[in-house]
């Protein structure tokens, strides 16, 4: 467990949540603020049904939900608080897809035309506008500032493997995931791979060429039964490589990928130094 | 419609394997392999259900896979939104098109003459569970109804409908968007916002047929937030009378969603659609659960149209809404076979994902359910053997 125990702290603002207030009017002195409602884990499933599940594999606590209206547009603010900083941001990871903009605000967050998106330590925060127009996608983004100072605490936690100097720049394609829906969203091709295994955390960079995994297994024998399926599957040019005793680094490459050799002698690196 | 016996568990999946060995099926007639299925079904521990019961009802001349068995038509129109959502006049146009080739009827009226007739009342089974953003379209809905009307449907006879009538509402499905049609939902909220009468009785209860349910080994059990959404508890999942009582006939309306690397449409807007107690299901009993609820007679003689709205749709992040990955797939699907009409679907999604590198190739494993429908005699799920009609409209 020496990677995964190795997670760093990237940024840290405030250290303690102190948790999230809800938007009043003295933050948006000129919008139409309307009352919030929260969702606790199971009544989660009263408000979005079977999307629900999703959420609770990643772990959630609660869900508060606001529609502000501001500058004549109707503003649709969703805050999921998320288990643990992991849970927030492999939620994030899962819900966003080629950005139209990154980092408009700050690292790991995602500007499109219908909506603004934030990993914010164990809070995945959500600004949904329903016309798409460049004064609402501007207006969703603000929105989300006020709700970035009010949440306070931000934190990003990933693996070291992925702050390495070939891969830090591609850490807007990170994503987590534990458990089969989360994959389904994230990879689903590897979903079969994952059918007899029970529990376990995958820190995937999905890059166009290749992928880079670190899998931590709940127990040894699943790590096992995971590497005789890759061999089952022939999963093609990928790589393993067993790290303690319960996870691996998996390295997936295309037949096309000219650049494979340098991906491979930084993960080898990397184990090295670890 | 025939009830179901007093046997309130009847018989269950496990008994049901043990008559088909016996060769005593009786007088429901089932495809040579199904017994494959069940004994797969075993060896994975699946909890068992009351599909035997749900087969015993003979069919009829409505049951599925309804009129045009196999057969699916796919219209494409490249101009079916305006201001960014559907297009009433361009959805009526797809619909013409699209029953028109289904029917291969000269006049639209004849072609709606073979699902609906007009002194019947007619349930549009909608989608607005992912909100405003992705629910079953009011170009689409509205241009449905025209076409009923025009078809000699009063509109006193139509129902919009799906579980919970609070998220109609929240969708705009209004007395006042609809004026004259019925807006109704198994779960109801009343206007101080309680489920609960001044009895503190659910008006979900009241909602729900006793006299028809989807029994499984599998236990729900919820906390006071949740329950109101479940209506009940247990192991039985009961009908919503709006399916058994207030309509003779569905037309079942989904939107064009995943679900996973799955989804979510025809059988699962009717599965999960028209029972109480779902969240127990979505588990151990996913697949089942979308094509055995069909299987049952309310839902199997009764639903004899889908439609499908896919001028948006998602491809990933379903079955909510979220922006990023919902789509303009301008397509609206037409079928009696609602297999046929998933598979086809299905398809759909399938290369979005593909060219959207969510997934690289098919997963069978997500196909299941439709091939178990296949195999309860519901539908086509093989690609090979639909007749697929696609129309461009330009």
């Amino acid at each position: 467990m020496k990677v995964l125990r190795s997670i760093i702290i990237l940024i840290c603002i405030c250290l303690g949540f102190s948790g999230y207030s809800q938007i009043n009017i003295d933050d948006i002195p000129d919008a139409k603020v309307f009352p919030q409602s929260e969702y606790n884990g199971e009544s989660l499933w009263g408000y979005i049904n079977g999307g629900a599940d999703l959420y609770l594999e990643y772990g959630f606590n609660k869900l508060m939900v606001q529609e502000i209206e501001w500058k004549d547009i109707l503003l649709k603010v969703n805050i999921y608080e998320m288990s643990s900083e992991e849970a927030g941001f492999g939620i994030f990871s899962a819900n966003i897809h080629k950005c139209k903009k990154r980092n408009v605000l700050k690292e790991f967050d995602c500007q499109g035309p219908y909506q603004y998106q934030v990993f914010a330590g164990k809070y995945y925060i959500s600004v949904i506008n329903e016309i798409g127009k460049p004064e609402a996608e501007e207006i969703s983004a603000e929105l989300g500032k006020i709700l970035l100072e009010k949440i306070k605490a931000v934190q990003s936690v990933y693996p070291d493997l992925y702050t390495t100097t070939l891969l830090k720049d591609h850490l807007g394609k990170l994503k987590f995931c534990k458990g089969k829906l989360g994959l389904q969203n994230i990879f689903a091709d590897w979903s079969d791979l994952f059918t007899e295994i029970k529990n376990y955390n995958i820190w995937l960079l999905l890059q166009e060429n290749n992928k880079i995994a670190l899998v931590e297994f709940e127990k040894k024998e699943e790590r096992e039964i995971f590497l005789t399926l890759i061999k089952t599957n022939k999963v093609e040019k990928s790589k393993t490589w067993k790290i303690d005793n319960r996870t691996l680094i998996l390295f997936e490459s295309s037949s096309d990928n000219t650049d494979s050799e340098k991906y491979l002698q930084l993960i080898e690196s990397y184990i090295n130094k670890n | 419609m025939t009830k179901k016996s007093s046997n309130k568990k009847g018989l269950n999946r496990r008994k049901f394997f043990s008559v088909l060995t016996a060769g005593s099926v009786g007088a429901f007639l089932l495809p040579a392999n199904i017994g494959k299925l069940f004994a797969q079904d075993t060896a994975d521990k699946k909890p068992e259900t009351n599909i035997a019961e749900a087969l015993k009802h003979p069919r009829t001349s409505t049951s599925m896979p309804g009129k045009y068995p196999s057969s699916v038509v796919k219209v494409y129109h490249e101009n079916c939104l305006s201001d960014n959502q559907p297009d009433q006049e361009a959805a009526y146009k797809m619909i013409t098109s699209g029953m028109l080739a289904l029917t291969g009827e000269e006049s639209i009226k004849e072609a709606w003459s073979n699902f609906v007739k007009p002194d019947e009342v007619i349930g549009l089974k909608l989608n607005p569970v992912a909100g405003k953003m992705l629910s079953t379209s009011h170009g689409v809905v509205k241009a449905t109804i025209k076409h009923l009307e025009e078809a000699g449907i009063p509109r006193e006879n139509i129902v919009l409908w799906d579980r919970r009538e609070f998220q109609l509402h929240e969708t705009g499905f209004t007395e006042e968007n609809y004026p004259r049609i019925k807006i109704r939902g198994t779960e109801i909220k009343d206007k101080e916002d309680s489920f609960y009468n001044k009895d503190g009785i659910l008006y979900g209860e009241e909602m729900i047929d006793k006299d028809w349910y989807y029994w499984a080994d599998v236990e729900g059990k919820y906390d006071e937030h949740t329950l109101p959404y479940m209506v009940n508890e247990g192991k039985y999942s009961y009908f919503s009378k709006i399916c058994t009582q207030e309509v003779d006939k569905i037309i079942n309306i989904p939107i064009l969603k995943n679900a996973g690397s799955s989804i979510t449409l025809c059988m699962k807007n009717l599965g999960y659609g028209v029972i109480s107690n779902t969240g127990r299901l979505h588990e151990k009993l996913w697949s089942e659960t979308s094509a055995e609820v069909c299987a049952f007679p309310p839902v199997r003689d009764k639903v004899v149209l889908n439609i499908v709205d896919g001028i948006k749709g998602c491809f990933n992040g379903g079955p909510a809404a979220n922006p990023q990955f919902i789509t303009e797939y301008k397509t609206m699907l037409f079928g009696s076979d609602a297999v046929a009409v998933d598979r086809v679907g299905y398809e759909i999604i399938l290369a979005k994902r593909i060219e959207e590198k969510i997934q690289e190739a098919d997963k069978p494993k997500s196909r299941q359910f439709m091939e178990y429908a296949n195999e309860l005699g519901l539908g086509e799920s093989d690609i090979e053997k639909i007749k697929l009609r696609e129309i461009k409209l330009a």
